[in-house]
Order: structure tokens, then sequence, then C-alpha cells
């Protein structure tokens, strides 16, 4: 992935993620998960992949879905997803 | 009456009952429908396919102390008797119906038999005059469960390097790999505390056995649609809940009363519901997770085979069934029962009121036990 394109999926993820938590202090890194932020439960989660599908026109399989531990491999699948990978 | 000669008849107030029933019965109440009198009668289609069926009937008596022990009852179809039952406390009866009784007719007249049937004002003093003998709730017809129909398809036996990998999981991996079809939120809750945040739509769900082979056998289509979604205020008027109109299940979203509008949380599940129902239709078509379902109260075996049947039409999954522990089976203990169905024992549930006090250390036994019998997603896929 270059890194112009992974610096676009954070900058977007970095919008829906102020949107769905309602904080303007996330800093998103490729190791933050569920356990480092209050409130980023399923319901939460829920609400990111439904940003990220909306935001770039895809879908996630329950593969994929599966396969997010944390930002870094949100921002992976997105890349593979979306051919920037 | 489904295509497969599936019948599930819903005596509580908004289920299905005044299609089936005649003479003999009360109107409807919320979870259920009293008999009045000392018989009742229910009528229905033949089913299409000949064969035996199984009637399974969840049902409550009108019993008092030493006055009333029990309520008799006799079942007899069109007029040939399959079944006599002494009926003490809730419970879920089971009788089969030879194709030869139902043949002949078009339609089937199912009579129960109640002697025992009594007034309360006249037994305890409660004022109701009705002449009470049993509460039904569900009954549940379908063809006699043929082991061929569920038999096939993966149920791999993990090696002893699964084994070894199933030990050494991290538990919130390990929860990970299962997903919940209800009865209710208990297993769901387990998994948060562990760790494990999957996403499902039934997880955090009220999904009674009739209300989840119905959701299955119509691959949930249609829900989250904007008519199809309420929200209600929970009877402690704390919480809202969220039902599903066409289906019939109810969850929580976890929002408290005051902290979102009714329409700002129907806006937010109409987005949710579609994208969880296609992740449960793959999970199912995948067949890779282990779906774990416990009922309110204790399952018949014929049903919950009728459950794996329903979800096997999807691909080859597979259920871990959980019950209470009995002699036979300690707490932990996780069968094999046939392709598709372990069958787990706990200690204990959560109460009703309170699924958060559940029994975290056996839920995680069972999970691992069942993880050694069929295998994890990960290690199925390393």
């Amino acid at each position: 992935m270059s890194s112009m394109a992974e610096a676009d999926i954070y900058a977007a993820l970095s919008e829906i993620f102020r949107d769905v938590f309602l904080r303007d202090d996330l800093q998103l890194r490729p190791e933050l998960s569920a356990k480092d932020v209050q409130s980023w439960d399923s319901f939460k989660q829920i609400d990111i992949i439904l940003a990220v599908e909306e935001k770039y026109g895809i879908k996630f399989n329950t593969r994929e879905l599966d396969s997010l531990h944390n930002v870094g491999d949100l921002v992976r699948v997105i890349a593979g997803k979306t051919g920037t990978g | 009456m489904g295509e497969g000669g599936e019948l599930v008849i819903d005596f509580g107030r908004s289920g299905n009952s005044d299609n089936y029933r005649r003479s003999g019965w009360s109107e409807p109440e919320p979870r259920h429908t009293w008999t009045i009198g000392p018989e009742s009668t229910l009528e229905f289609p033949r089913p299409a396919a000949a064969g035996t069926y199984m009637l399974v009937i969840e049902l409550g008596p009108f019993v008092w102390k030493d006055r009333i022990p029990a309520q008799h009852l006799t079942v007899l179809v069109n007029g040939s008797e399959i079944g006599e039952f002494a009926v003490r406390e809730p419970a879920a009866l089971e009788c089969t119906i030879p194709w030869d009784v139902i043949e002949k007719r078009e339609w089937v007249l199912l009579t129960f038999r109640h002697p025992g049937a009594a007034r309360p004002i006249e037994i305890n003093g409660v004022p109701d005059h009705r002449e009470l003998a049993l509460a039904f709730e569900t009954l549940s017809l379908f063809p006699q469960f043929d082991s061929a129909a569920v038999a096939g398809g993966r149920s791999k036996m993990p090696s002893a390097e699964d084994a070894f990998a199933i030990d050494e999981l991290p538990v919130d991996q390990l929860m990970m790999g299962f997903e919940s079809l209800g009865e209710n939120c208990e297993f769901g809750l387990a998994q948060r505390r562990c760790g494990a945040e999957p996403l499902g739509l039934l997880r955090f769900a009220s999904a009674p056995l009739p209300v989840l082979l119905a959701g299955l056998k119509g691959h949930f289509e249609g829900v989250g649609e904007p008519d199809q979604i309420e929200i209600r205020v929970s009877a402690n008027r704390q919480e809202y809940l969220v039902i599903d109109r066409r289906y019939g299940f109810l969850y929580h979203p976890w929002v408290l009363v005051g902290e979102a509008d009714p329409e700002d949380i129907r806006h937010r599940e109409e987005k949710r519901l579609p994208f969880l129902r296609r992740k449960l239709v793959e999970d199912l078509t995948e067949a890779r997770k282990i779906f774990v379902y416990r009922g309110m109260r204790r399952l018949p075996q014929p049903l919950v085979l009728r459950l794996v049947a329903a979800m096997r039409e999807y691909g080859p999954t597979t259920l871990l069934w959980v019950e209470l522990q009995d002699d036979e089976h300690p707490a932990g203990t996780v069968e094999p029962l046939t392709a598709g169905l372990l069958k787990g024992y706990i200690d204990r549930f959560a109460p009703g009121e309170n699924a958060h006090a559940l029994s975290l250390d056996y839920w995680v036994a069972l999970c691992r036990n069942a993880c050694r019998l069929a295998g994890h997603p990960e290690s199925r896929e390393a």
C-alpha cells in the first residue's frame, strides 16, 4: 500500500471515528483497538463498519469482519477492497 | 403450514392461534391462551407430505396445592388418542402422530380433554370465574426427525494439534468463535465479559424457538424495514427495547430512556439490522462458527433437531445446545448428539430478571469443550 493511500484511509477513518465516538482527541494508529477506547463495543463497531461501507461503497464479508482486531486491520482490508493495497 | 409440513401456533396475544382455535378457549393473553371447560379443539390443514409427525406443546397447568396437584390431559387427533399426560408444572409435551391418523381428512382435528378444569374463584379465591385447565403457549408440528436430513456435510473432528491450540487459545479469541441465537442475551453478555464483541443479529435478542425457526425459514428477510421496527420502553421504564414486528424477536439497543429519542433509535436500527441480517446469513452459510442456543425452559430434543435442520438448510453448521446439568452430565460436559448438534450442560442459568448474573466459568468451559469436539474457526483456517 502506498503511504499516500494509507494516509488517505487514516484521514477518512479519523473523521468516521470522530463522528462515531463524538471525540476530537482520538489519534488513530495501527494498534489502536476496542480495548483502548472506552465504549468501543459491538454497537460502535457496527457504526464504524457501516460508515466505512458507505464512504467507500464496499461491503465487508463475515471473514473480513472477524479479522478486524485493530485499526491497522481495518486499514488493510479497506485498502484491499478499494484496490489501493 | 410450511412447505416442509411445519406448523407453529403461537398462543400469545400477537400470535397466530386465531386461525386454528375452535372450541374451548379463552381470549389470548400476552404469552398464552387458557383452555376453558373440560375439552378444547384446534383445526389445521393436513400437511401435504406423507409421513409421521411430531407434535410438541408448550403449556402450563392450573394447579393449586393439594386441591389440584395436576391437570390430566388426553390428546386426540381425528378422534384417535395419541397421548396422555399428568401436567404438574410448565412443560413441553411430545406426541407422535402416525400418518394413517391424519391422511383421510383435509383438516386435522386436535382435541384436548382436560377434565380437571376448575374455576380459580372456587379453588383459591382469585376473582377469575373461567373454568381453567391449561395455558397453551406454543404448539409445533413437524415431520419426525430424519437423521439423514442433518447428517452429512462438515462435522470435522479436530486433530491433536487443534486440541492443543484450543487449550492455548486466549479466552476472547475462543469466545469470538461462537454466535448466539438466543433465547436471551446471557451468552452475548458472557462473550462481553471475556472481551469478545462479535457482531450478531440475535446476540442481545429474545428469540423463542418458534420465532427463531420462522426467521431461519424466511432468511430473516425484511428485518430492518422501517414499518417492521417498533421501539418500546422496558417494563421497568429504564431502557428502550426494539421489536421486530415481522418475526417477533425483541432486543436491547442498550439505550437508556432519556439518552436518545426513539426516532433516532429507529433510524439507527434501519441501518444496523439489514447489515446484521446479512452477516448472520453469511455466518450460517459459511458454517465456521459454532452457534449457541439455550431455551428459557427445558427444550424437547425433537424441537432442537428441528432447529438444527433449519440451520443446516444454509450450510453444515454446528449448534451448541445448552441445558442445566443433571446426575449423568456435570456442568461443563459437552456431548455430540448428531451431526451438527452438540449438547452442553451448565450449573445454572442467569435469573430471568438479570442476565448479567451468569455462570461465566462454565460458559467458557462449555465453549472450550465444544471446540475440542467441533473445532474453532481459527484452528480450522490454520
